[in-house]
């Protein structure tokens, strides 16, 4: 037994008067340090904002990742004192010191120096200056909650945590631990909740210009002219960094977009499209302690467990499509001089229709019309 | 009381694990493993210089001012990339510089594979130096933080070819 829990990674087992005590080291999150993996979990006091009503909110410190060696911009990570802060980076004092299960407000990030948390503050932050990302539960997808217990969470393939309490006491060969107790009691029932992380990447999409051409219009006969042009309102606004920000679901939000069919693709439609390439980084568990079936608790707090569903291991290289790099179909135009010249405008601008058709054709055998990009990993 | 707590059990020491005894009393100290995998490209730093680890381009290993940058043979040690200068959020690229044989489009030898420092995160925003057949990919960064790799694995390259009678620009993929 004692081999058995040595070799699950706990720190120190000593022998006692009245038993045995294993101390399991505060830092335990076993997450391999891949990019995009979890660095330190919190449960900061303060005041976050309407969302986080418990008085506080979990924040995680993520291991920096890369999209084409640029790191994402965090959206409203939680904000910190600067002046206070003699380290410049977050993820060097939680990496030193290890958030561990503090709940104080100020917390030392160098021996000397505390810093501290401004929760109202938010902004986007830069991955590599490990900002804290304030879980918002309240958008959290809720799981039921009758056949959900830590256990089963672990048979959806969530790696296991030690539990909470930090000491196991051995009396005779049973370790009487959390979560031992908590499997005692078929009264008592625990809830999740889930949050997923998704980076982002702006890029323009494709909508139909109709243009009216003037002089020079009447001149080659082609009074009305249909393209394909670009759609660049959300890259406008976000620019082309990725950015992290969170959902109630991924995998809803996935199957919500309507794909375009082909003949979406020849009339010019491209779908719903909201301009953005997404990818699951991770899923975020919040485990409630066993309670009364009668007045749960909804709402993560300190009392919770967070346990995390990577989906994301290494960094990752990033492209578009750009329909304008395909050819464009030559347009058919008619001069023949009839009605003074009239005649080849008004033909002329029914034939552009012909070419615009032919060429969503064109774009659609070529898969021209899908502007989404692709991530591949490095 | 149980068949195991009758028996006394002996607690001995294994990899990673020490065990000290003081009378009746045992502390164990067990270590928690490291990551044993050393991945392609690892970089190492002393703040202004940077090592970069052994890893190939397709089966190329990249060059340093003409030396691989394992080192190779050398008694004088792997070559090393000076970082000069950081952008305006205190980063700094080490990327691979590729350059491309005109006419097949792909990497010929080891010496047009080397690896250099940028300011800017590769060829999107460092425009191939005006040259279509050089492209850049960053496999570290150094930071605030420390430094950083990029790129764990050993590399594929290929240039993607523009169509005859098109503008296009040739494209380089890393993957």
């Amino acid at each position: 037994m004692i081999r058995q829990l040595l070799s699950d990674g706990l720190s120190i087992y000593q022998e006692g008067r009245v038993g045995s005590k294993v101390t399991v080291g505060k830092q335990r999150l076993r997450t391999p340090p891949h990019p995009w993996s979890v660095v330190s979990e919190n449960w900061f006091k303060g005041d976050f904002g309407p969302a986080f009503k418990n008085g506080g909110a979990w924040c995680l410190v993520l291991r920096p990742g890369f999209v084409n060696g640029i790191d994402p911009m965090v959206k409203s990570s939680v904000g910190v004192n600067q002046s206070a802060l003699s380290q410049k980076s977050v993820a060097i004092a939680s990496s030193r010191q290890g958030l561990g299960t503090s709940t104080k407000e100020v917390y030392v990030s160098d021996q000397t120096t505390p810093f501290l948390l401004e929760p109202s503050k938010r902004k986007n932050r830069p991955l590599l200056d490990g900002p804290l990302m304030a879980i918002n539960f309240s958008i959290g997808k809720d799981w039921p909650g009758d056949k959900l217990t830590p256990l089963k969470i672990q048979d959806l393939g969530v790696p296991a945590r030690p539990p909470k309490g930090d000491d196991m006491f051995l009396s005779g060969d049973s370790v009487v631990s959390v979560a031992s107790t908590e499997a005692a009691d078929p009264t008592k029932k625990c809830i999740a909740k889930s949050v997923d992380l998704v980076l982002g990447m702006a890029r323009p999409a494709l909508k139909q210009n109709i243009s009216f051409s003037g002089d020079a219009g009447i001149v080659t006969g082609r009074l009305i002219t249909y393209q394909m042009g670009f759609d660049t309102t959300v890259i406008d606004a976000l620019g082309w960094r990725p950015f992290i920000y969170q959902v109630t679901d991924y995998d809803a939000l996935i199957l919500k977009e309507k794909q375009p069919d082909m003949m979406d693709i020849i009339m010019g439609n491209p779908g719903e499209d909201d301009q953005l390439d997404k990818l699951h980084l991770l899923r975020v568990w919040a485990i409630s302690p066993p309670q009364d079936d009668k007045n749960p608790s909804t709402t993560p707090d300190d009392s919770w467990r967070l346990f995390y569903e990577h989906k994301c291991f290494w960094n990752l290289s990033y492209d578009i499509r750009l329909p304008k790099l395909y050819a464009q179909y030559p347009p058919i135009s008619y001069h023949s001089g009839l009605a003074f010249g009239l005649g080849d405008a008004i033909v002329n601008s029914y034939l552009a229709l012909q070419d615009d058709l032919m060429q969503r054709v064109f774009n659609g055998v070529t898969n021209g019309n899908n502007p989404k990009g692709r991530f591949w990993n490095v | 009381m149980t068949q195991a707590s009758q028996q006394p059990q002996e607690i001995r020491g294994g990899p990673g694990i020490f065990v000290s005894r003081y009378g009746k009393q045992h502390v164990v100290s067990a270590r928690r493993q490291r990551f044993p995998f050393i991945p392609a490209f690892y970089p190492s730093w002393n703040g202004r210089a940077v090592w970069i680890g052994y890893g190939t381009v397709n089966g190329f290993e990249p060059t340093i001012n003409g030396r691989p940058i394992s080192g190779g043979d050398s008694p004088e040690g792997p070559p090393s990339v000076v970082i000069e200068e950081y952008d305006a959020e205190g980063r700094s690229w080490i990327a691979l510089r590729v350059e491309v044989d005109p006419k097949t489009y792909k990497l010929a030898s080891a010496d047009k594979l080397t690896v250099v420092n940028l300011v800017s995160a590769g060829e999107r925003s460092v425009g191939n130096e005006g040259n279509p057949l050089v492209g850049f990919y960053p496999i570290a960064v150094a930071s605030n933080t420390g430094i950083h790799q990029i790129v764990h694995f050993n590399l594929q390259h290929a240039v993607g070819i523009p169509p005859f009678g098109t503008d296009r620009k040739p494209q380089h993929f890393f993957w």
